[in-house]
């Protein structure tokens, strides 16, 4: 059932020695990587201002709820390696189908964010609140815009595999973001919940 | 008066900063790119190369179980109460060796080329940077900026009205 594989894509032999998508890529992170450090920065500072406080806020937010969405992030992004791994030996069925698991681990973190950030509201603590939940709600919120806009392109690629053509560039290129969404929960996690 | 120069140190600095990273930057792909060869032939992104289809690549599951392994660690060192600070510092050093675990082998930065991983430690020196230099004013300054307090001047003596 394996179909022919889309041509890798080629790039001349450059100083830069890599590809240049990937090259891309990369420098996409690092820009998405100041963008969080900015706002974990500050929140930092926040916390350093006030730690007794922020203690106790943090005390509200419920730690096992996060630890199981840590626990399905990290699962997702093993699924999104072995697909990567899976569209390398061009088997683009079983690529397909941890394209399809990664998507669906990534859709239970949102429900799971969703429950969350419900069991909030409900009891009135909204951003507004204090300055502790308004770092939470947007560093939360600004990561889980991030998984949103890489569930789109993973259900894209899920599509191409199906119908066998996705390239291995391709699906590396989506893991790495993927990854990169994974490795910033693993910092929040601990920063938000746990401190 | 010392706004003012502190405000252009900052700015000063900002843009040194990014200039000295730009250039940064440009040096590493000079130093450890490749030279540009018109006559080589077109270069695949992936060349398996006898080694190369030898490599199985990392075990992803191992990997897998160590992260999980450390966010149980995570958890538990939570309880162990040594300050701000220091319960800080080991969140943040526990979640910079998980995130290396997932940049070495999940995102292949240790099967990359050295350019690859050098233009990841510009950012991470910022990252770096921004927690840790910012943590020794503040750890000794403690101030409630939602009673209008400011930091470095004497904390409920000196209010913003």
């Amino acid at each position: 059932m394996s179909s022919a594989v889309a041509p890798e894509s080629e790039y001349p032999a450059t100083r830069l020695g890599v590809s240049p998508m990937k090259f891309g890529v990369w420098l996409f992170l690092a820009s998405e990587m100041m963008f969080f450090t900015g706002m974990l920065g500050s929140y930092i500072v926040l916390r350093f201002a006030q730690p007794q406080v922020f203690h106790e806020e943090a005390m509200k937010l419920n730690w096992a709820l996060a630890a199981l969405n840590t626990v399905i992030l990290i699962s997702s992004s093993l699924t999104m390696a072995f697909a990567v791994k899976k569209t390398a030996e061009n088997k683009q069925p079983e690529a397909a189908k941890f394209l399809l698991f990664t998507f669906l681990l990534g859709g239970l973190f949102l429900v799971f964010k969703s429950v969350e950030y419900g069991m909030k509201i409900e009891h009135g603590i909204l951003p507004k609140t204090n300055l502790f939940f308004a770092a939470y709600y947007t560093l939360t919120g600004c990561h889980a815009l991030h998984i949103i806009g890489g569930l789109i392109p993973i259900l894209n690629e899920w599509r191409w595999a199906r119908q066998g053509k996705l390239t291995a560039e391709g699906a590396e290129l989506m893991g790495l973001y993927w990854h990169f969404v994974d490795l910033v929960w693993i910092f929040l996690f601990p920063l938000l919940y746990l401190l | 008066m010392e706004l003012l120069t502190t405000m252009v140190v900052v700015i000063g600095l900002s843009f040194g900063a990014v200039i000295g990273a730009a250039v940064g930057i440009c040096l590493l792909c000079i130093g450890f790119g490749t030279p540009y060869d018109p006559k080589a032939p077109v270069k695949k992104w992936f060349e398996p190369s006898p080694e190369d289809a030898a490599q199985t690549g990392p075990n992803y599951v191992l990997i897998f179980g160590t992260l999980l392994l450390m966010t149980v660690i995570t958890v538990a060192l939570s309880r162990v109460n040594l300050g701000a600070t220091g319960n800080t510092v080991l969140a943040v050093l526990v979640a910079a060796f998980k995130a290396s675990l997932v940049a070495l082998f999940f995102m292949h930065l240790k099967y990359e080329k050295r350019l690859m991983f050098a233009l990841i430690l510009i950012p991470a020196f910022f990252f770096a940077a921004l927690f840790f230099g910012l943590l020794p004013d503040l750890v000794t300054n403690h101030y409630n900026p939602e009673k209008n307090e400011r930091p470095g001047f004497g904390v409920g003596l000196d209010t913003v009205k």
